[in-house]
């Protein structure tokens, strides 16, 4: 745990494996037991910089996702984890197109969420910004735990944490040795494979994992997925105070998408592709510091060419249409972790960027857009007094899109007495503007004829950004063993972009009827919202067999309306004040039942609400239960486990069309 | 004339003097000259070699020291010309002091359990009349099960991996557990590749890492694997010396040179007074460890380390 900067790399590149020979030299040849073992001087592993800040400590409210809570809820991929998180909702755009969004303002490409995997963001500017689970090539098993800060962190990782933070961190391999191989099948064509292998030796601790996964969707959807993906990571321990680290992954898959009667939108696949690779460098400093230098590249692109036909009156002329997009990221990172005193801890770094993007489908050009950044922060954590913990931190970012942006942080949290902690903290974070609100450039265009301008974007946009206050309680009762987690917020978010239509300027005539209005979308940055509420988590062992995870979340979202397109006057048009359910809340039940026999079921219930440039959809309730078996032999163990996935009525999942009906799936998971 | 008888009469004595130095201690009443052999230069050897002289200083004892040179190669003799009892301070000083056949009471310390055992398994030595003790360096097990009982209430899966050289101490183990209420997770090694394997299945197993030590197990080279790994389970680990609590184990309790130095000037102390050699025994000084931001890490609120140490030092935990 860096100071202020709640995990980053904390652990990803965490361990470093027996390796050197470099202490061997002190001691005298090995000759069995000896003092030696009592009087050695072992080099410092968990450096205060590299443990996990209590969550009692952290500046900001976080939720953890552990990995019992990953396998009890019976989710099949990444996004349907956040169900289990206060003020999150899931959604599903189309059956492998999940969405994940928090305090609303939530449409297909949610924006306003960070998502680091190991230390690497995967927010992308590729789409319409924000992150696309559907291609990433890591498997629900290779996570050990998630880390959701809600609330901006803009301080600790820059533009774009700015309702909340994901950090997703993979499974260390000497958690996982050996060979583990994993097969799901069910219902809406479920056929999910998977096979790992991690090994150490020589000081090189490896994993590798293989997988696939497939469903049909939505039934009245064409959404079926095809992915084949592969994921490494490999650490290596030079000497005990250096450690290299590699993470690679690569996928491959194919995507229905397209509607049954849309000419403009076809019945087709799509073909996904993305990759990336990450390289760390961890160097231990004396006097509990740490050094932490990375570099990565992502690489995303889209293929998606088809044509479209005329339909009559028009003559019959077959227009190519390219919506291929392809992002390439590469990033440089360093971070300097000390502890001057035992009462401060201080974590300063740069980082610095550079995208490429091309994306002629919606950009309207073929040429590469760029887009470039750095940041410098320091975050400083300082004790006081024993009972009392100062988190301050600065942001300076400079971004191409969107200008420089200062984005500072204080939190105060006092221990009442020991487990009981109350925080109050003030925050300002930002989020850019993304290359599609900057330069969209979305038409039909037949024979060279401008059709319809769909959207133009005029660009010189500022940043959004969000002023964050809350004041939280967390509470460790540990003779009931129970924690509680709650707080209350108010966020003032400036500046919010939203889309208008308005007038095209002259040099785009449209045809008729579109020149009739003669208009296109805009994005602007004329919205505000003001969002209020309380959240509640509770962790609950009531027995040493049952944990009980609660989140329930209300919120109050006061917000400019959404677009003045005055010829659809549809009072149930998504608007941005309806955005988030007014009450949310999950529980996740998990029994340890006789027999290496474990129950669990997770509930949860929503608030009707808004899914912007969508549908409104009704209140709802889902019930998933699992129920698995682990069985050991001489040759290994294993767990076979059933899912039943939304027992209760069908619901309404992002779109009207898109009807979450149960399924059921059963895995057999086999370690060797 | 009188020259003559004064160098008579000082080669006399310098004979009787010597004989008596050479004589078979066995036959002797109280030591009066200690002999200090140290197994390495430097570091807890002569910190606890300091300790003695100055123990027994700080006593008025009429105690002597003489140190003792550790002899060259691996099983040299011991020249222990002078001295009438020996403190052999580590192991290779021990092997040294069993190996030699002076016929001196020996005390060795700062030498663990095992080590000592098997160093008179190997040293049997004129077996018949030998008077050896030891002061161990590392704590009794029943301590270290007492304090994870009290700084870690309501962890009862304690974890062990075992290696060639500690897997003796596995029918102690399980039989000390029962007596706590404790269940036991225990994986035996016998080569490197397999600790980490055995490591993970332990911790899938437990609540609470015990460490014991073996040099296959626990070393500067499996240290970091061990201590992340158990911390990526959120696992604390109880370590055994105070490096491994700087390093990231949450707690241990060990003794110091310095403690074991008192330990061996009161037993040296006890036999000037004539009393015999004690049989051997574990640390009666020791202190409790704890890295207070690896329990804060892992969300556990620990006493202070005094308090855990009186706690152990209550009458009835003793040994």
């Amino acid at each position: 745990m860096t100071a202020g900067r709640n995990g980053r790399n904390s652990l990803l590149a965490a361990a470093m494996l027996a390796a050197g020979p470099a202490f061997a030299a002190d001691a005298p040849p090995a000759e069995g037991l000896s003092e030696q073992e009592f009087l050695r001087e072992v080099p410092v592993v968990l450096s205060a910089s590299r443990l996990r800040q209590p969550l009692d400590q952290a500046p900001a409210a976080i939720t953890v996702i552990d990995r019992e809570m990953i396998e009890a809820s019976g989710a099949r991929e990444i996004p349907e984890l956040f169900r289990m998180v206060p003020g999150f909702v899931v959604g599903h755009v189309v059956g492998h197109d999940g969405v994940v969004g928090y305090h609303g303002l939530t449409d297909n490409f949610p924006r306003r969420i960070q998502v680091l995997v190991d230390g690497r963001s995967i927010y992308s500017l590729a789409n319409i910004g924000g992150v696309d689970w559907s291609a990433l090539p890591l498997a629900l098993e290779d996570i050990d735990r998630i880390e959701v800060t809600r609330g901006p962190n803009s301080v600790s990782y820059g533009a774009n944490a700015f309702l909340g933070v994901v950090n997703i961190y993979t499974r260390y391999p000497t958690q996982d040795l050996g060979l583990q191989v994993s097969v799901s099948q069910g219902e809406e064509g479920i056929a999910d494979r998977f096979i790992r292998y991690a090994g150490t030796r020589d000081g090189l601790d490896y994993r590798i994992s293989l997988a696939s996964r497939r469903d049909h969707g939505f039934d009245e959807v064409n959404d079926s997925q095809k992915l084949t993906f592969a994921n490494a990571r490999a650490e290596y321990r030079l000497d005990p105070k250096n450690t290299l680290g590699v993470e690679a992954g690569l996928s491959d898959g194919n995507q229905g998408i397209g509607e049954p009667d849309n000419i403009l939108d076809p019945i087709r696949d799509s073909e996904v592709e993305s990759n990336f690779v990450q390289l760390y460098w961890r160097r231990v400093l004396d006097g509990d510091a740490e050094l932490f230098v990375q570099y990565y590249r992502n690489f995303d692109k889209v293929r998606d060419n088809f044509s479209v036909t005329a339909p009559p009156p028009f003559p019959p002329l077959v227009e190519p249409i390219n919506r291929d997009k392809t992002s390439t990221r590469d990033n440089i990172e360093f971070q300097h972790t000390f502890a001057p005193a035992e009462s401060l801890r201080f974590a300063w770094g740069s980082e610095a960027r550079w995208e490429r993007v091309e994306s002629p489908g919606l950009l309207g050009t073929e040429a590469t857009q760029k887009n470039s950044f750095w940041r410098v922060f320091g975050n400083a954590e300082w004790r006081p007094a024993p009972a009392w913990l100062v988190n301050a931190g600065l942001m300076y970012e400079d971004n191409q899109l969107g200008g420089s942006m200062l984005s500072p942080r204080l939190a105060l949290n006092y221990t009442i007495a020991p487990g009981h902690t109350v925080r109050a903290g003030v925050t300002r974070g930002y989020r850019t503007p993304n290359l599609f609100e900057e330069k969209a450039d979305v038409k039909v265009s037949l024979n060279g004829i401008l059709i319809d301008q769909d959207i133009l974007a005029r660009g010189g946009l500022k940043p959004e950004s969000i002023l964050a206050r809350e004041i939280a309680y967390l509470g460790e009762f540990s003779s009931l063993r129970m924690s509680v987690d709650a707080r209350v917020f108010r966020e003032s978010i400036q500046d919010l972009i939203g889309e208008h239509q308005e007038k095209l300027p002259p040099g785009f005539e449209q045809v008729f009827p579109f020149s009739f209005f003669n208009d296109a979308f805009n994005f602007t940055n004329n919205h505000w919202a003001n969002i209020t509420g309380a959240e509640l988590q509770v962790n609950w062992s009531p027995f040493s067999t049952t944990r009980l995870v609660l989140s329930a979340a209300n919120m109050d979202l006061d917000a400019s309306d959404i677009n003045d397109d005055f010829f659809v006057k549809n009072p149930n048009r998504p608007t941005y004040a309806r955005s988030a359910p007014r009450n949310s809340m999950s529980l996740l039940a998990i029994q340890r039942l006789p027999g290496r026999v474990q129950f669990s079921a997770l509930y949860s219930y929503y608030d009707e609400m808004d899914w912007l440039g969508s549908d409104r959809v009704p209140s709802y309730n889902r019930l998933d239960l699992r129920l698995a078996h682990k069985f050991k032999g001489s040759w290994g163990s294993g767990e076979a486990a059933v899912v039943y996935q939304n027992l209760t009525p069908a619901y309404t999942d992002f779109a009207e069309e898109n009807t979450f009906d149960r399924r059921a799936y059963f895995t057999l998971k086999l370690n060797f | 004339m009188l020259a003559r008888l004064t160098a008579v009469f000082a080669a006399a004595l310098a004979l009787a003097l010597a004989a008596g130095a050479l004589a078979p201690a066995g036959a002797a009443g109280p030591p009066r000259v200690v002999g200090i052999v140290t197994g390495e230069e430097g570091g807890a050897y002569a910190e606890m070699a300091v300790a003695i002289e100055s123990g027994l200083a700080a006593a008025s004892s009429g105690l002597s020291v003489i140190r003792v040179p550790v002899p060259a190669g691996r099983d040299g003799a011991l020249q222990a010309r002078g001295a009438d009892l020996i403190v052999a301070v580590g192991s290779r000083a021990a092997r040294a002091a069993l190996a030699t056949e002076h016929g001196l009471p020996v005390i060795a310390t700062l030498i663990p359990h095992g080590a000592f055992e098997r160093l008179v398994r190997e040293h049997p030595g004129p077996a018949a009349g030998r008077r050896i003790t030891a002061v161990f360096m590392d704590q009794p097990l029943r301590r270290q099960l007492d304090l994870v009982r009290r700084a870690l209430p309501g962890r009862q899966r304690i974890g062990v991996v075992l290696g060639p050289d500690s897997e003796q101490q596995g029918p102690m183990l399980a039989d000390l557990a029962a007596d706590y209420g404790f269940r036991l997770a225990l994986e035996r090694i016998r080569s490197g590749p397999e600790l980490m394997p055995a490591l993970q299945r332990v911790l899938q197993e437990s609540d609470v890492l015990l460490a014991v030590p073996d040099p296959l197990v626990f070393s500067s080279e499996t240290v970091q694997s061990v201590l992340l790994t158990s911390y990526r389970h959120r696992t604390p680990m109880v370590g055994f010396s105070p490096s491994y609590v700087k390093a990231g184990a949450l707690l241990a309790v060990s003794s110091s040179p310095g403690q074991l130095a008192s330990q061996v000037t009161e037993i040296l102390l006890r036999m000037e007074k004539g009393e015999a050699l004690p049989p051997p025994q574990y640390p009666r000084y020791f202190s409790v460890h704890a890295n207070g931001h690896v329990a804060r890490s892992l969300g556990l609120r620990l006493e202070p380390e005094e308090a855990l140490e009186q706690w152990l030092k209550r009458p009835e935990a003793r040994p």
